[in-house]
């Protein structure tokens, strides 16, 4: 019996694809990627799962700081054991006093309030979401914090995508089948990086009455 | 009679081997990390799905939220040479952060974790086996099937796929035991 050595993933996941449902004669290998790239980006914003720690070094009398190029969604500043609050723009600017240690947001910046001085510089982390790199072509991996296992939405997100624009009962019965099983899979990848946010007993409790309704 | 293995049948096997390890936790093993002095993060090899325990210097180490440990580096920034107080680890992305921060020794860890097999390249021998071998069978006839274009029978087997793996998971998570905050669903607290 002859050694068949296994294809990479993103091979296996274009592979699938050419199975039978995704015409090549309607969509080429640049087209298959570029949905697969759309899968890829969807599944990682809808699950947080590229997450990331990033250090901000703060400089007294510096309010803003650039955020990682790679930047999608803050999960949680902290700064000086305290967890930061996030402000609305429309009053991070007012040089109002007397609030709790807060941050806002806009473009590629987060601004901390109150602006670092002397006394307080130090570091405060950010625990972001990262945006996935773009594939090139089908030779590359997946991120290494995209878990493999769940490669399968990749399939089942273009699958849907191809036979939503087919058109046709039969294909549109079977677009609702992978949309569905895309919405499942993503649920279970979201799940597995919701984490205890403070340890205690009641959180624990939290944690296991979620997952008796997510299950 | 002769039976022809092709690449995309093996390829359907390890994708499926691959889910079902992660799924169900069955594959564990004990393994020794190293955390390089004064360094205090570690990256995790890829196999690893999830860390059970982990220990330095015999002691078992406190696994605690992101947003504990971020509360902890920021709010007590210490470095100890003592590398047994190195006590607290958080999970972030592939990494292991670790508190306090430690210098300048190596600490070598002993893990016992949930990992993915490696890839099969042939018809050989599957790292699972019993009823861990079944659901990779009926997994990998399930993906066929959704490819085939035969959603509903896929939804058959996927469905009882699904609870087969569950049943199994909640088996593996029972064995953890413990009184740390990352009690597995559904285990009540001792009275005290």
């Amino acid at each position: 019996m002859p050694i068949l050595n296994p294809n990479a993933t993103l091979i296996f996941v274009r592979n699938r694809l050419r199975a039978g449902l995704v015409d090549p004669a309607r969509y080429t290998d640049s087209d298959l990627l570029n949905l697969v790239n759309e899968a890829y980006l969807d599944a990682c914003e809808q699950t947080l799962c590229l997450q990331s720690l990033h250090t901000i070094t703060t400089v007294a009398e510096q309010a803003e700081y650039a955020l990682p190029a790679d930047f999608s969604a803050l999960i949680r500043v902290v700064s000086a054991g305290q967890e930061l609050s996030l402000l609305p723009l429309q009053d991070s600017l007012q040089g109002l006093t007397n609030l709790q240690p807060s941050y806002y947001l806009y473009g590629s910046k987060i601004g901390l309030v109150p602006t670092p001085t002397v006394n307080s510089s130090g570091e405060a982390l950010l625990l972001y979401a990262a945006a996935p790199p773009l594939l090139t072509s089908f030779e590359d991996d997946l991120d290494g914090r995209f878990p493999s296992e769940f490669s399968d939405v990749l399939v089942h997100y273009v699958r849907w995508r191809t036979q939503l624009l087919s058109g046709g009962a039969e294909r549109l019965a079977s677009a609702s089948a992978d949309r569905g099983t895309y919405d499942l899979r993503i649920k279970q990848l979201r799940r597995r990086y919701e984490s205890v946010v403070q340890t205690g007993a009641p959180y624990v409790r939290h944690i296991s009455d979620r997952r008796q309704v997510l299950s | 009679m002769t039976l022809t293995v092709t690449t995309e049948t093996i390829d359907y096997i390890n994708a499926a081997q691959i889910r079902v390890a992660a799924d169900s936790g069955l594959l564990e093993k004990k393994d020794t990390l190293t955390l390089v002095g004064g360094e205090d993060s570690l990256l995790l090899p890829d196999e690893v799905v999830k860390i059970r325990a982990l220990y330095a210097n015999g002691v078992a180490l406190t696994e605690v939220s992101p947003v504990t440990y971020m509360r902890l580096v920021t709010g007590s920034p210490i470095t100890v040479t003592n590398t047994q107080l190195v006590s607290n680890f958080a999970n972030i992305g592939r990494s292991l952060y670790f508190w306090p921060t430690h210098g300048p020794d190596d600490i070598t860890l002993t893990a016992i974790y949930t990992y993915r097999p490696e890839p099969i390249d042939s018809d050989s021998t599957l790292e699972l086996t019993g009823m861990g071998e079944h659901l990779v069978e009926q997994l990998s006839g399930a993906y066929f099937l959704l490819d085939d274009g035969q959603p509903e029978l896929a939804g058959g087997e996927l469905a009882n796929y699904f609870s087969q793996v569950n049943r199994l998971r909640g088996r593996q998570d029972r064995r953890i035991g413990g009184s740390g905050v990352l009690r597995q669903a559904g285990r009540r607290r001792p009275p005290n």
